[in-house]
């Protein structure tokens, strides 16, 4: 499925300090380097903390100049938190896909109700269970994987090169709860596929 | 992630290697985002002195020293930082080196870290030194090796601007080998070019002019420079990450890539402007370049068009090029509410914060994560503008107002800060027979840029501990007599003792101690819960401005839901209730809530 040649495309990772954002990314550079693209990856550092915005940029395929890209340049945005989600939509390609957690903190500003929710209903958003998923396996820390799981049914990699990626780096003892949560991630992804195809988008 | 001699790296990391590869024997910095991982990257490579400097001006120096002694030496800084050294960095263009030494400044656009968004290319016009620019993590590595080459080749300090996204991104890098073990020379006395008497100064001076015109020329051939040749009709002149913007962005224009944004090398862009039917000229915030470029005599098409706030990315550069005007920078749908960074649960801050709220005085701040108590729910400081400048601009208001402000006038600053840059102007204070009180936010490290030692917490960037300054005796020593050390968790506390410093005639320090909540991993034993029939919903306990205090409805009236995820268990609620509706709990293992906060919620 994987074509070294291919144009680069871009995906937007975001959520909340703690939630493994930039650990998410790192899979995903590891499963492009695995299968020969080229990547680049853009982070944020600086003022995010626990339960503050994070997000990160990872571009893969070639030919690849800009670590990042701007309003209506993100191919994929990986939301872990449905407010970042909503945040990050500027940066997608109105042909692009939004694939979220379903999962709500809400920031400080609405709960001291001084503003209102905003709405969720973009059809280029897709939502999935991953927390309740990960609370299932008593893995709340391993919602990341889950979503990468995700994440993978939408790009070019082979199932080695996530196999790699997988196996890179990890704890041995959250390695079995990762795996299994990544693997509902990629099934869940690929029913919603089947259910209602959206291409990858381009 | 290593693939044989390719590493996936930061901008921050390639310029460590580099000067690893350079042989770099002494490293300095102080801490400050988009660079502080430069110097913790450098600290972790073998034989190499890295030191956490007190201030920019001091990593500056030694640096400047080891090169004097013949050693290649590297400091680091963010943007603000050189302006703090600027003085011995002006100087020593004089000087010059012995052994080669490169300054790395850190911009940061879009100021997602700073108190403002300068363009550090100027200094190497204003001091005369060459400026090298990376625009990626592989040029990053390869230009601190040609720096070090460059500055020992021409006896010149040489400065390397990056800027937070090149410090943040990670993208491929062809790494070389290990250094051949160096021996620096010592130093060798030169008293015509190490003592800047005046009459050294102008014959100096002499031999930089004569440097500049070399280093001109020098840039014509060098390979940092280079042109790409593709459609003619427009030649895109830029430097940096704008270049990787303007190839994602105009992959079929023709570009003149300048690795060296100062001097110029100005025959080989006349030579490239010829070639072309108009010359853009597309670069991060100042026209630095382009005004360079006009005064060449060469018409700029793209003049006025490339916005000069806020960063760049290929979207804005590519919408901005077709209006034919800067695109503003957006600051994000005002519809979703934002994520301001807060200060931690249990913070000692926030009974800081509550106690100056209720005493009601004007705060002049300074910089650091205490910065946070200019906002909601404090709103406690009145302001802010650069590292160590709250003492100093404190006392000047009081001087200015004598009587009127007499009492209420109040300037924090951190441990690390007061360290850094707030010396001066306390002795200053003292001289000057200024009352301003001073409050001491000592919590052991520098936090805000990721807990790194100062000579408050006597730790060092190798890993050397010892016992830091004491803080009390070097106050007093000042001339300081009245200095009080509080515990920020007792609120009452605090307050008396800051009323009782702002009465005091003359000055007054102090001094709020209790070691950053991130510095220990302590065990949580107790936290705060609320008795629902107590609460009158006066909401004191949100004033407190703890995260871990959310806001409920009870019986029509706002309550305290205190999240026990995050409650460390300080007690500053409890103590701010006047209604004894907040109490300490115990907490037994087997009832502690955990998941609360990750309980899936929909928006209302």
């Amino acid at each position: 499925m994987s074509d070294a040649g291919t144009a680069p495309l871009t995906i937007l990772l975001a959520g909340l300090g703690g939630q493994g954002v930039v650990t998410a990314g790192d899979l995903l550079i590891a499963a492009a380097l695995h299968e020969g693209y080229e990547v680049k990856k853009s982070e944020i550092h600086g003022l995010s903390r626990r339960f503050g915005s994070v997000s990160c940029q990872v571009r893969l395929g070639s030919p690849l100049h800009s670590p990042l890209r701007g309003h209506g340049g993100i191919d994929i945005l990986l939301a872990l938190e449905g407010y970042e989600a909503l945040k990050q939509l500027p940066y997608l390609k109105p042909e692009g896909v939004g694939l979220v957690n379903e999962f709500w903190l809400r920031p400080a500003a609405i709960q001291t109700g001084t503003e209102t929710p905003p709405s969720r209903e973009d059809p280029r958003l897709q939502w999935f269970p991953g927390t309740t998923q990960a609370q299932e396996l008593e893995a709340p820390r391993s919602l990341n994987y889950y979503m990468v799981g995700v994440v993978s049914e939408w790009l070019p990699l082979s199932e080695t090169s996530w196999e790699q990626s997988l196996a890179e780096g990890q704890r041995a003892k959250a390695a079995p709860t990762n795996r299994q949560l990544f693997e509902r991630g990629r099934a869940a992804a690929r029913a919603l596929r089947r259910r209602g195809p959206r291409g990858v988008p381009r | 992630m290593k693939s044989a001699q390719t590493w996936l790296m930061s901008g921050n990391q390639a310029i460590a290697r580099g000067a690893y590869e350079a042989g770099v024997t002494v490293a300095t910095s102080y801490p400050g985002t988009p660079c502080t991982e430069i110097l913790e990257s450098i600290a972790r490579h073998p034989g190499i002195e890295a030191l956490w400097s007190t201030n920019e001006k001091v990593a500056y120096e030694v640096a400047l020293g080891a090169s004097f002694a013949g050693a290649r030496a590297m400091v680091s800084m963010k943007h603000v930082g050189l302006n703090v050294a600027a003085d011995p960095l002006f100087s020593s263009v004089y000087t010059g080196v012995n052994g080669g030494l490169v300054v790395v400044v850190g911009d940061d656009p879009s100021a997602a870290s700073s108190q403002n968004e300068q363009d550090s290319r100027h200094y190497a016009r204003a001091a005369k030194l060459p400026m090298l620019e990376p625009s990626d993590s592989q040029e990053a590595r390869d230009l601190v090796l040609a720096a070090f080459e460059l500055s020992e080749r021409f006896d010149t300090p040489v400065l390397v601007r990056l800027t937070t996204r090149i410090c943040h991104s990670k993208t491929l890098v062809r790494v070389g080998d290990p250094p051949e073990p160096r021996t620096p020379t010592g130093f060798i006395r030169d008293f015509d070019k190490y003592v800047l008497l005046p009459r050294q100064a102008i014959l100096r001076h002499r031999a930089l002019e004569a440097r500049v015109e070399a280093l001109a020329q020098y840039a014509e051939a060098a390979d940092w420079n280079r042109v790409e040749w593709r459609d003619l009709r427009v030649g895109v002149i830029t430097s940096g990450l704008a270049y990787q913007y303007v190839r994602e962005a105009f992959p079929h224009l023709s570009v003149l890539k300048l690795g060296q944004s100062w001097p110029l090398p100005a025959q080989k862009i006349r030579e490239f402007a010829a070639q072309v039917d108009e010359v853009w000229v597309i670069e991060e915030l100042d026209p630095f370049l382009e005004e360079q470029i006009k005064a060449l005599g060469i018409p700029v098409a793209s003049e006025g068009w490339i916005p000069r706030v806020g960063e760049l990315t290929p979207e804005r550069i590519l919408h901005s090029v077709e209006q034919r005007a800067p695109q503003p920078m957006q600051l994000g749908d005002p519809s979703i509410p934002g994520r301001a960074p807060r200060i931690c649960a249990g913070c000692q801050y926030l009974g800081v914060y509550t106690a100056i709220s209720r005493i009601g005085v004007r705060v002049a701040g300074d910089i650091g994560c205490y910065t946070l108590g200019s906002l909601e729910p404090w709103n406690a400081i009145d302001s802010v503008v650069c590292m160590g400048a709250g003492i100093g601009t404190a006392l000047g208001m009081e001087k200015a107002l004598g009587d009127r402000v007499r009492g209420k006038l109040l300037a924090v600053i951190g441990d690390s800060t007061l360290l850094h840059s707030g010396l001066g102007p306390l002795l200053d204070l003292v001289h000057n027979r200024g009352q301003t009180t001073v409050l001491v936010m000592d919590n052991s490290t520098t936090a805000m840029t990721g807990l790194q030692g100062n000579p408050a917490n006597g730790q060092t960037a190798l890993g050397q501990s010892g016992p830091g300054v004491n803080l009390e005796k070097l106050i007093a020593a000042l001339g300081i007599e009245w200095v009080r050390v509080i515990n920020p968790y007792d609120l009452a506390e605090s307050e008396e003792v800051l009323r009782e410093a702002l009465d005091h005639p003359g000055p007054a320090v102090v001094i709020s101690r209790a070691p950053c909540l991130l510095l220990k991993r302590r065990e949580t034993v107790q936290q705060a819960h609320l008795t629902e029939e107590a609460c009158t919903g006066c909401g004191e306990c949100f004033q407190v401005g703890c995260v871990a205090i959310e806001r409920q409805e009870l019986a029509g009236r706002p309550a305290p839901l205190i999240n026990h995820d995050l409650c460390v268990g300080c007690t500053l609620c409890v103590q701010a209730c006047p209604e004894g509706a907040l109490q300490p709990r115990r907490l037994v293992p087997d009832l502690v809530e955990l998941e609360t906060c990750l309980t899936p919620a929909q928006p209302r």
